[in-house]
């Protein structure tokens, strides 16, 4: 069985407003897919409704062929991650201690998990974040906090990873360590992966498909190269965006605007 | 990570330390009374005067204030989880409001324990019902509107709510003949003498902990937001409810069991999760026995210090326990 996640003809609205009118999207096991759109373009809503977040305003999603909507909330967790644009930590607790949280759904109901350390060392250890294992989680900086947040999601070891910015808040290393992290569990693990960013060049060069918003009822799905155009990414972003090659590579460049030379 | 064994051993060790504070609170009297002549009455079947104030007293009274403080800490811990909010305390909602309406109504109709405590029952639950169909939206939402993360519907109405049934309760100060205001004062800073179901809080108490402990897990993702927590798995709907009524009743027993001791509510739960950690399997029976021990230890100086004057026990907590939370708090790790 396979475990596609499928969007047909799926609409997003948010308060009234149309974001998506037919959007649909096969993600495959092996397929890494960037969301690219403007602000409020309903990235964020497209990929809470494929988490079974929120209820699709029309048409369906499909997880392993199956409506996500009958899924109960920890089979769900069993299959699919999300990483939510913020986490707010209002208690402290240690990185450890977050990072296991999500191993919920894998334990049986009355198991403490004191033994299920593996992949969350793993993933502390990918992300390079074991001499911070310890550490209270408030005390850390914004893009230390984000990489717990994304070891996190690996440590839930699921086949469907979606996630919401995942580059905010983080340095060029490990913005390029993250791309490389996702893009490895893809094509080596089999994992499909689903992120929204706003750096259309690193996007390009991290994804095999792409989609992209316009916020008024727009939507493009397809690989890359059919998607991320400077003739589409133009009219999405309302901004003029130049395509030019840079070695064998098309790189995105916006225009500046008028009047403001450096 | 603190491991189950860990857990047990820190909870057998604060068991032992609830015991030993227990044992203290029945020995410790009045000027009166020797630690030996309580030893005595407390083991020997003789029927003598001391024998009748040790276990007729002393234990009710130690076995009620245990049950209290264990209930208070539990239930403050709950709340600030459902609100997400380190300043929640038992009494956030209006709990104890609705219980203090409820209980000096009774004592401004002239009525006795009993139906003062069934006045303070009734109040509580007036509040409970009232909080929980206002805030409904926040409490049962199946999916959260976008950007709305926190709890701010339920406190909000929780600290209106309060805010009210504390202008109710200064008019009936106000209002009440000289003759009622002493017991008045004293049932709203807390007040354990005359007991009447001195093991009612601690069955309770025993009862919310074995509810809520299995559900530490999702607590702990809760305690993270919403939105993490049921991609996580967790329903928080079915949670924060769960735990909103099981922090409900137990504030409502202990208010109806000992007036509004404050403070051990809000501290407890906080100076544990500096010494023990934050994961709510091992702080929520932690709390339980370590709220136990506070209210005891503070309810035995409340009545040993002044004899045979008797101080309220949420203000001795208060004056014993703010400087050493102080302490905890300066003394970052």
């Amino acid at each position: 069985m396979s475990f596609d996640l499928v969007a047909e003809s799926l609409a997003l609205s948010m308060r009234g407003r149309t974001l998506v009118r037919a959007l649909d999207m096969r993600v495959a096991p092996g397929q890494v897919w960037c969301v690219l759109g403007p602000n409020a373009a309903g990235k964020s809503t497209l990929l809470r409704t494929l988490a079974g977040l929120r209820a699709a305003d029309g048409g369906r999603v499909l997880l392993g062929g199956r409506d996500i909507g009958g899924y109960r909330p920890i089979e769900l967790a069993r299959r699919r991650g999300f990483l939510p644009q913020t986490i707010v930590d209002a208690f402290s607790l240690t990185v450890m201690d977050a990072v296991m949280s999500a191993r919920h759904p894998s334990l049986p109901f009355w198991a403490w998990g004191e033994r299920d350390t593996g992949p969350a060392e793993h993933a502390l250890h990918t992300f390079e974040l074991e001499s911070l294992a310890d550490r209270d989680v408030t005390t850390l900086s914004g893009g230390e906090r984000q990489r717990v947040n994304i070891a996190t999601l690996f440590t839930q070891d699921v086949d469907v990873l979606l996630l919401d910015e995942p580059l905010s808040s983080l340095d060029l290393h490990h913005q390029m360590k993250t791309l490389h992290e996702l893009t490895r569990a893809a094509s080596v693990h089999g994992k499909a992966v689903v992120y929204t960013v706003h750096d259309i060049n690193l996007a390009f060069q991290h994804a095999t498909h792409a989609v992209l918003l316009d916020g008024k009822g727009g939507a493009l799905a397809g690989l890359k190269d059919d998607v991320v155009t400077s003739e589409h990414l133009t009219a999405a972003f309302h901004h003029p965006i130049h395509g030019v090659r840079l070695g064998d590579a098309p790189f995105f460049l916006a225009a500046r605007l008028h009047g403001t030379p450096p | 990570m603190t491991t189950f064994a860990s857990a047990l051993r820190l909870w057998a060790v604060m068991l032992a330390c609830g015991l030993a504070v227990l044992l203290g609170s029945v020995l410790l009297g009045g000027t009166d009374s020797t630690v030996a002549s309580s030893w005595q009455a407390l083991v020997s079947p003789a029927d003598t005067a001391m024998h009748a104030i040790v276990w007729e007293l002393r234990v009710p009274r130690a076995v009620a204030a245990y049950g209290v403080g264990g209930l208070l800490a539990v239930s403050g811990c709950l709340m600030q989880i459902l609100v997400r909010n380190p300043l929640a305390d038992p009494y956030t909602l209006g709990l104890s409001g609705g219980a203090a309406v409820g209980a000096l109504a009774a004592m401004l109709a002239g009525a006795g324990a009993a139906i003062t405590a069934m006045g303070a029952a009734a109040g509580a639950l007036l509040a409970c019902v009232t909080v929980f169909v206002l805030a409904h939206r926040d409490l049962l939402a199946r999916a959260r509107a976008a950007q709305r993360e926190d709890s701010t519907d339920l406190i909000l109405i929780g600290v209106m709510l309060a805010s009210g049934f504390g202008a109710i309760v200064s008019m009936m100060l106000v209002l009440a003949p000289d003759r009622n205001l002493r017991g008045m004062l004293f049932w709203m800073m807390g007040d354990l003498s005359g007991v009447a179901h001195a093991w009612l809080p601690v069955l309770v108490l025993l009862a919310c902990v074995l509810f809520v402990v299995p559900l530490g897990r999702q607590l702990n993702l809760l305690m993270r937001g919403e939105e993490s927590a049921s991609a996580l798995g967790v329903r928080p709907n079915v949670v924060k409810s769960a735990i909103f009524l099981a922090a409900s009743l137990a504030t409502a027993v202990a208010v109806t069991t000992a007036g509004t001791v404050g403070f051990v509510g809000l501290v407890v739960p906080h100076a544990l999760r500096r010494l023990v950690g934050n994961d709510q399997r091992v702080l929520l029976p932690a709390c339980a026995i370590g709220g136990g021990i506070v209210v005891t230890m503070a309810d035995t100086i409340s009545r040993v210090v002044a004899d045979p004057i008797q101080l309220p026990v949420g203000a001795v907590m208060a004056v014993i326990g703010v400087p050493t939370f102080m302490f905890l708090l300066v003394r970052r790790r």
